[in-house]
């Protein structure tokens, strides 16, 4: 059946500056916010927005996500006739075909998938953002302008500036310069990687860009400059609002606070959820000598010791006399009895051992010595770790 | 693997627990800070396998149907079977009160029975709350060769005078059987889990209703009568909400960490509605201290001994001890609470100062504003 508007979101990148947290699992089924999992968010804004045929493209290893997806019923998007794909690089015949080389590449090997449903938008997103967005009004802003191409955009300070790929604009606010990640940025407005594309004129760029051997195959790199250069109308969608990246430790650890903080992204507003898929736990308890201040725990928990500006994730154990300080447990993490966790990131499944003193408070260090603790999954940790470290195997 | 059919008897409200049942019937009753009684027979007959289950309702189930729409929390949402709901179907001898008898309701929803596939039938009250291996029981069933098993407790939990007891005779069998005593006899009172053929129920039920038997127990005293009657007895923890004290000192119970391993069980998990919730935020002046919490809370005052369900609101200054707070309920600045019952979507206002007894707790109804 025909649809208006299809969305792809591109969920097949490794998060390779998130080490030993991906080290197992695609960056999009990380476990965010207690109770979500960063692709929560892209999902939960298109249903919001009414766009009910989704495309998750997968590649970099995607069993956690694909078993976190499944039918999508989690987002009602569980539909007879649309709701979601998944969709990994395949081969065809002759054994040919390839692992998807890039962002563009990715739609192009897709293109017979985007057929079925001959839609007049296509939506690209990523599963790499944690934000809150209504795409039907960037669609009716693309609609509004006859563009090929519209952007969302964002400004940022001009520190910031040169991490983005950047758009100038004119008074119509529609681009005619872009630049990735320039050194000295031409203005303020960052692209969030957020595109709709007219669909015909989207075909022609990406069997053009597929044909071209010097390319990256890219849509900031290739396909937008291309466009751009042919004089197609690109515009742009201003969006305000929370937006974060989550594609570092520091930014991941960040996000995760600006959930303590009730004003930052309102997980609570029941005029925009964001649905998550939750395992089957019965509630958390707290014990006799539990102290949780300024914290979010999830269903399962059992908390016994001291929880201070930390998320905790389902089924997390904090054993009596542990503290756990300015850190994200995830799901399954177990600390020991008096074993203490600082300002740390420790992945599904650890175990803390009750000698275990990890990470460090930022005031207890030199600038230059002090960081984020990042502990990978499935490990048993014991002995002092650092602040600043990363461990990837069990040990001490 | 011996296929089973499940059937649960959701159609009371137990009297005894006042405001707590004016909404609902004792089967929606919220219990463990995010289930209702049903989830926990529910939960057990998916646990054994069982796929296709019949939940009898009479009146009063706005709640009920609410809380299971098609099943879909429990995986009984399929093409053929699963999840069914029978609220009474018309047949012209209906009397127009509740149904009187475990016979009444069966009577009410027979020709359900009749199109049962499987070969054995599980029967199950639905407002006690355990977690009972329901396929252990169908094994203990079919290796004994009795023709109704029944699940016994060692400690008696619903009300002695309307109840069966069993008198255990070894092998997994019972010897006699005792109902409706006045008071506590010797053996094993009976849980109102059976196993039993289809075939048995089905006869049972034709006789039941051409004989009128139809008071309270009759079903119980036929099938023990029958022929031969196997004792499964399971001496886990139970909760049968028989009156409101009950209800309070079971929920209390579950702050113990024994008791939640009785009923909490990883690989028997019990399932209820899936509500969304985000998880729950504890504020820079929260204190929780021996409580049982659920998803969705915003909690910045002080909470011990209590439980909380689903998106309870509790503001800063509060001080709660001992309380079960219901869904969305919300409790205003500096109040102080000791020993109450809220149910759902109450709003204590702020300042306000209420005290039960644990032997009395006071209750709130659902949507009172104190």
């Amino acid at each position: 059946m025909k649809k208006k508007c299809i969305a792809m979101l591109l969920a097949g990148g490794q998060g390779s500056r998130l080490y030993a947290l991906t080290s197992r699992v695609a960056k999009p089924a990380l476990p965010f916010g207690g109770k979500y999992r960063i692709i929560d968010f892209p999902l939960s804004n298109c249903v919001n927005s009414g766009i009910d045929t989704v495309g998750v493209l997968t590649q970099y290893q995607p069993l956690e996500l694909h078993g976190y997806i499944g039918s999508g019923r989690a987002w009602d998007l569980d539909r007879s006739d649309g709701g979601i794909s998944i969709l990994p690089p395949y081969v065809s015949t002759g054994d040919s075909g390839t692992w998807y080389r890039g962002t563009a590449n990715a739609i192009y090997q897709n293109i017979g998938f985007i057929e079925l449903y001959d839609p007049e938008f296509v939506l690209i997103l990523s599963g790499d953002h944690v934000y809150k967005m209504d795409y039907s009004k960037m669609l009716t802003l693309h609609r509004e302008k006859n563009a090929a191409c519209t952007i969302s955009v964002l400004e940022v300070s001009y520190e910031e500036a040169s991490r983005f790929g950047i758009m100038t604009v004119d008074e119509n606010d529609d681009i005619y310069g872009f630049e990735e990640k320039p050194k000295n940025p031409k203005s303020c407005l960052a692209s969030m990687g957020i595109y709709i594309f007219t669909w015909q004129k989207l075909r022609e760029y990406l069997v053009a860009d597929e044909g071209n051997p010097a390319s990256d195959n890219d849509f900031g790199k290739d396909i937008i400059p291309a466009m751009l250069a042919a004089g197609e109308k690109l515009s742009t969608y201003r969006f305000s609002g929370y937006w974060k990246d989550v594609g570092t430790i520091d930014s991941l650890w960040d996000a995760n606070m600006d959930m303590l903080s009730q004003g930052a992204l309102n997980l609570f507003d029941p005029a925009w959820p964001i649905r998550a898929r939750s395992a089957t736990n019965p509630p958390h308890i707290t014990g006799a000598a539990a102290k949780t201040e300024h914290a979010i725990i999830s269903e399962g928990c059992v908390i016994d010791g001291t929880v201070e500006n930390s998320i905790l994730f389902s089924s997390v154990t904090v054993g009596a006399e542990a503290a756990v300080r300015y850190s994200v447990l995830m799901p399954g993490v177990v600390l020991e009895p008096g074993a203490v966790v600082e300002y740390a990131i420790v992945a599904e499944n650890t175990r803390i051992r009750q000698d275990a003193h990890i990470g460090g408070t930022p005031c207890d260090y030199p600038p230059e010595d002090w960081g984020l603790t990042t502990i990978a999954p499935d490990l048993i940790i014991g002995g002092v770790i650092p602040p600043k470290s990363m461990v990837w195997e069990s040990g001490r | 693997m011996h296929s089973a059919h499940g059937i649960i008897f959701a159609y009371e409200a137990t009297q005894a627990l006042q405001e707590l049942v004016a909404y609902r019937t004792s089967s929606s009753l919220p219990f463990g800070a995010r289930y209702r009684l049903i989830d926990f027979p529910l939960s057990n007959m998916v646990n054994a396998g069982i796929s296709d289950i019949g939940v009898i309702m009479q009146r009063g189930y706005q709640s009920l149907l609410d809380h299971l729409g098609a099943g879909r929390d429990w995986d009984l949402t399929r093409r053929v079977g699963g999840l069914k709901l029978l609220p009474p179907f018309g047949y012209t001898d209906m009397p127009s009160e509740s149904y009187r008898s475990r016979i009444d309701a069966l009577k009410g929803v027979y020709s359900y029975l009749t199109r049962i596939r499987q070969e054995y039938v599980i029967l199950c009250r639905g407002d006690v709350a355990a977690n009972i291996p329901l396929d252990d029981v169908l094994r203990q069933h079919v290796n004994t060769g009795a023709d109704v098993t029944v699940v016994c407790t060692p400690r008696p939990e619903l009300p002695i005078q309307e109840s069966t007891f069993l008198v255990p005779g070894g092998d997994g069998l019972a010897r006699e059987a005792i109902t409706n005593p006045l008071q506590v006899p010797s053996g094993y009172q009976s849980l109102e889990h059976y196993v039993l053929s289809r075939e048995l129920l089905l006869r049972t039920v034709e006789y039941g209703s051409s004989h009128d038997l139809s008071a309270r127990g009759d079903f119980a005293r036929i099938i023990t009568e029958t022929g031969k009657t196997g004792l499964y007895l399971f001496d886990r923890y139970v909760a049968a909400a028989a009156s409101v004290p009950s209800y309070y000192q079971k929920s209390m119970a579950l702050l113990r960490a024994d008791v939640r391993a009785q009923l909490f069980l990883p690989d028997r998990s019990i399932k209820t509605k899936e509500r969304s919730d985000v998880a729950t935020y504890y504020g820079s002046n929260a204190k929780s201290k021996n409580c049982l919490v659920a998803d969705g809370c915003y909690i910045e005052g002080e909470i011990e001994n209590s439980i909380l369900f689903r998106g309870v609101r509790i503001e800063r200054d509060c001080v709660l001890r001992n309380c079960i707070l219901m869904q969305d309920t919300v409790v205003g600045r500096d109040a102080r609470l000791n020993c109450v019952i809220a149910d759902k979507d109450v709003v204590i206002n702020p300042g306000v100062t209420l005290s039960g007894h644990e032997a009395a707790p006071m209750t709130i109804g659902k949507g009172a504003k104190i």
